[in-house]
């Protein structure tokens, strides 16, 4: 039988609204989109073959270019693996700013989440004014660990740096100084009944499927099940700390739709203020590194550690031999399961819910690509 | 009833939106671009930028060398013990990812970060620095035959 | 303006000129002039969005060409007249060609009736708001061979989504223009200005005469706004989605007259509502002071043109803030409530009509005569 009013349209690899070299294939008819094929590997630079070549403490740089906009948690990951591994104790110090790091930058990564929603939109503002946010983060993560984007602080043992003079204040600034701003990205964007039409409703994804695909993180707390491994699984002293896990509501129209997984993002950035606020007043002193021989031998053995990255579960899996080099890396990214439910989510939208749909994922493709 | 409930909250959370844009479009002084090149910002104290080697305290002991990941250091040394000194030192900015390994494993403090990071250069071998000149390589050689160690040369 | 003419012919020898050739040569000037004029507040229209844009989202517009940047638009436009033209090969040639001419003449030629004060009036037509209707349709021709003659997938579904959104809300500015000319009696804007002399220039706007016709002005400045096909409701040319919709495949100077074409039409509309809500050329509080006849013209072109940019500066202002909206969402906006609204304030603006004798709301409280 042919289908003559079908067409097979390509929104290729270099597309203004598919966040990175993402390939979907649609099979439309003008408006309605009937099946979507996703195609992922453009950016695969074979990073775990890399880390088969280098020993522990020098793969730390190359995890910050795994998802470069969230690159502390990567790092966190990793060296937490290596340190569950080895059985090191980490200083409670280095523990709670190794937590204030990680929630700075989950700030700064949702933050681009809903500039670039904004710019899918067709509103251009609420990006800039992101963009203004994100660069008084980027200036506190500057004097704390040296760089602005791939920050390689965190090590096997502690953390690199001490806090400097004058950080703690000025951190503590900057979250005063940005709590307001939630309320007015949530006048100026959120509730904008143009924004909220757009999103109320579409892209429904449900628990059942979110769990048969593996989606993790917000997308799967927006469905209305609450998972959160800061607080089902905890480590490096989160629980020590008091925050809520937003879950979705339903607030836009229909449970698990796009509007609730952008709004979990935005609840969730006031939760790390809180979380930061908390980790701040109560520093405790110490040391910044645990006592780690300067030449690392991991002892043979295998192990899988995940944590909660702004993305999804991030996971490391390595395999040890006894020696300095690592014998296998397996990296799980969180963004490579996301993508897989975007198949059974778009089937029967409009083009314009597409590009919707695919932005309120919050998929990026290096972590897919690896 | 309904209907005028709607419109009525459409057209509410519109002008809220409208409000917000009014106050910046109106707000003296709200840019905050910085107008590069004519104005630039200092970089933090901590900032990794394109690195420098002080060749006259350093020892050539190679750890830069091991820990890069990327293998972009170059270093021959010359002489025993502590009288050993460097007399070919380069590195190759053009591959460098500026992650800091090799400054933090620097016993002796004589690798270190600049504050510049504009690199730009026209021909791309000028990206690969040497740090040590011919005539210092003829005295380091001269010095390290005689046997004078580095840490009392350098007091 | 017609002696000076005679006396020209005179002088040159050439006998007493016929009367076609009178109104040709006035044609033909008037023509020029508001030509010179459009190109020129066109090239303005660009440099004062991108500052306004600027300044909304915290940085500076452009501020490097000519003194605060305002030899952009020249750069601009020396940078598209020197562009490469390609036409590719499955292109169909002569619907390529032609469509743009079309769609800027469509805005272009309704500036022909708009009253710039009370002597300067390019074309005075007793049927002036129908003949501006009109025109601004070629536009939906114009882009329909655009979309087709581009062979493109993604510029074809623009072109359709434009000619789609055109025509439906073109009904909503017909019901919506209805309403001040019930009050006004004639369809001629010359005529529709004068009716609002009274009241210092400000009292006696249509827009004050009753709360009818002012809800009615805002259904036509949404419905306005989407016929220039501006966010939010610029799907047609929707920059994240199709890449650029119907004007994909259009390089250098075709491109730029589709631009000229959308800042055109939104001067032509600005001044359709000037004229039909705001007062027109009336000059506030001191019209009757001016006795110099060419003062007064002066004045009031400047008086209209002020009205008009406010109005620009809001359009501009309402792109920056809002997200654009779903086609089915668009067509449900015009066909459920904009079209149904303007009929409900046409019959209750009648209804008003009947019960207080044409008389408007501040001549009822006795404040004008």
């Amino acid at each position: 039988m042919i289908r003559s009013q079908e067409m097979l349209i390509n929104m290729g690899p270099q597309h203004p609204s598919t966040h990175g070299v993402l390939r979907l294939i649609l099979r439309t008819d003008g408006e309605f989109v009937y099946d979507v094929d996703p195609c992922v590997g453009y950016l695969h630079r074979s990073l775990e073959k890399i880390a088969e070549n280098l020993t522990y403490p020098q793969f730390i740089p190359i995890t910050d270019r795994l998802d470069y906009l969230a690159a502390i948690n990567c790092n966190f990951v990793y060296c937490h693996t290596v340190e569950r591994l080895m059985g090191i104790e980490v200083p409670l110090r280095a523990q709670y700013i190794r937590v204030i790091a990680c929630e700075l930058n989950r700030i700064a990564s949702h933050l681009i989440m809903f500039g670039t929603m904004g710019m899918d939109m067709g509103a251009f503002t609420p990006f800039l004014y992101a963009i203004r946010e994100r660069e008084r983060i980027n200036d506190l993560l500057e004097e704390l660990t040296g760089a602005r984007l791939t920050y390689n602080y965190i090590r096997i043992g502690g953390v690199a740096h001490d806090i400097p003079e004058g950080w703690k204040e000025k951190c503590l600034e900057f979250i005063n100084y940005f709590r307001p701003r939630i309320k007015e990205y949530n006048d100026l964007l959120s509730y904008n009944a143009i924004f909220m039409k757009r999103l109320g409703g579409v892209g429904v994804l449900t628990t059942e499927d979110a769990i048969n695909y593996g989606v993790t993180g917000p997308n799967l707390r927006a469905t209305g099940f609450k998972w959160d491994l800061r607080k089902n699984m905890p480590y490096s002293s989160y629980d020590k700390f008091e925050f809520e896990v937003p879950v979705g509501t339903g607030e836009g129209g229909k449970l698990g739709d796009a509007f609730d997984r952008y709004m979990i993002r935005i609840k969730e950035m006031m939760e790390s203020s809180k979380i930061i606020e908390q980790a701040l007043l109560s520093l405790p002193e110490g040391e910044i590194m645990a006592k780690v021989p300067r030449v690392l031998k991991v002892k043979e053995g295998e192990i899988y550690f995940a944590a909660e990255n702004p993305r999804g579960e991030t996971g490391f899996y390595i395999k040890s031999n006894g020696g300095t080099k690592p014998e296998r890396v397996k990296i799980r990214g969180a963004s490579f399961s996301n993508i897989h439910a975007l198949k059974k989510v778009l089937q029967g939208v409009l083009i314009q819910d597409l590009v919707a749909i695919v932005g309120s994922f919050d998929i990026i493709l290096p972590e897919s690509d690896r | 009833m309904k209907v005028i409930k709607e419109i009525g909250w459409v057209i509410k959370t519109l002008i809220i939106g409208l409000l917000i844009t009014v106050k910046y479009w109106f707000k003296p002084g709200s840019e905050i671009t910085v107008q590069y090149p004519d104005e630039r910002l200092t970089p933090a104290p901590r900032f990794r930028g394109i690195l420098f080697n002080d060749v006259e305290k350093c020892t050539g002991c190679g750890i830069c060398k091991m820990t890069c990941p990327i293998d972009c250091i170059e270093i021959e040394s010359y002489g025993k013990g502590k009288a050993r000194r460097p007399i070919h030192y380069a590195i190759n900015i053009g591959q460098c990812m500026f992650c800091g390994l090799c400054v933090e494993s620097c016993p002796e403090g004589c690798l270190k970060h600049t504050d510049r990071y504009e690199g730009s250069v026209y021909d791309l071998n000028d990206l690969y620095y040497q740090f040590v000149t011919k005539e210092q390589k003829k005295r380091f050689m001269e010095l390290a035959d005689k046997g004078i160690p580095v840490k009392e040369e350098t007091k | 303006m017609e002696r000076l003419i005679v006396k020209a012919f005179v002088k040159l020898g050439l006998g007493s000129p016929p009367e076609w050739a009178i109104l040709l040569i006035i044609g033909l000037i008037a023509g020029i002039v508001l030509l010179v004029f459009i190109l020129l507040y066109e090239g303005l229209a660009t440099y004062i969005e991108r500052k306004v844009a600027g300044d909304i989202q915290l940085r500076y517009g452009p501020n490097r060409v000519g003194p605060y940047g305002i030899l952009q638009f020249v750069a601009d436009g020396l940078k598209l007249f020197f562009k490469e033209d390609i036409i590719h090969s499955q292109a169909d040639r002569l619907l390529f060609r032609v469509a743009p001419y079309i769609v800027f003449t469509g805005s272009f030629v309704g500036l022909a009736v708009i009253p710039f004060s009370a002597e300067w009036c390019a074309g005075r037509l007793n049927v002036g708001v129908l003949f501006i209707l009109a025109t601004t349709s070629l536009v939906v021709a114009g882009l329909a061979m655009a979309g087709w003659a581009q062979a493109n997938k993604w510029g074809l579904l623009g072109g359709m989504r434009a000619v789609a959104q055109i025509v439906s809300y073109e009904v909503a500015v017909g019901i919506a223009l209805l309403v001040p000319i019930i009050h006004i009696g004639s369809l001629d804007l010359q005529q529709a200005v004068l009716y609002q002399k009274k009241g210092w220039g400000i009292l006696g706007w249509t827009i004050f005469h009753d709360p009818f016709t002012f809800i009615a002005f805002f259904i036509y400045f949404i419905a306005a706004i989407a016929e220039c096909n501006r966010t939010p409701f610029d799907l047609p040319e929707g920059e994240s989605e199709l890449v650029a919709g119907y004007f994909t495949e259009y390089t250098g100077f075709r491109f730029a007259f589709f631009f000229m074409a959308e800042y055109g039409d939104m001067f032509v509309v600005s001044a359709l509502a000037s004229c039909l809500f705001l007062g027109g050329w009336h000059i506030p509080f001191i019209e009757d002071l001016i006795k110099l006849p060419i003062l007064h013209n002066i004045l009031g072109s400047i008086v209209l043109i002020a009205k008009v940019m406010v109005l620009i500066l809001i359009m501009m202002w309402v792109r920056w803030t809002f997200p654009r909206l779903r086609i089915d969402q668009l067509m449900a906006l015009t066909w459920k409530r904009l079209i149904p609204l303007g009929l409900l304030m046409l019959l209750l603006t009648s209804l008003w009509d009947l019960v207080f004798d044409r008389k408007g709301f501040f001549e009822l409280i006795g404040i004008i005569k």
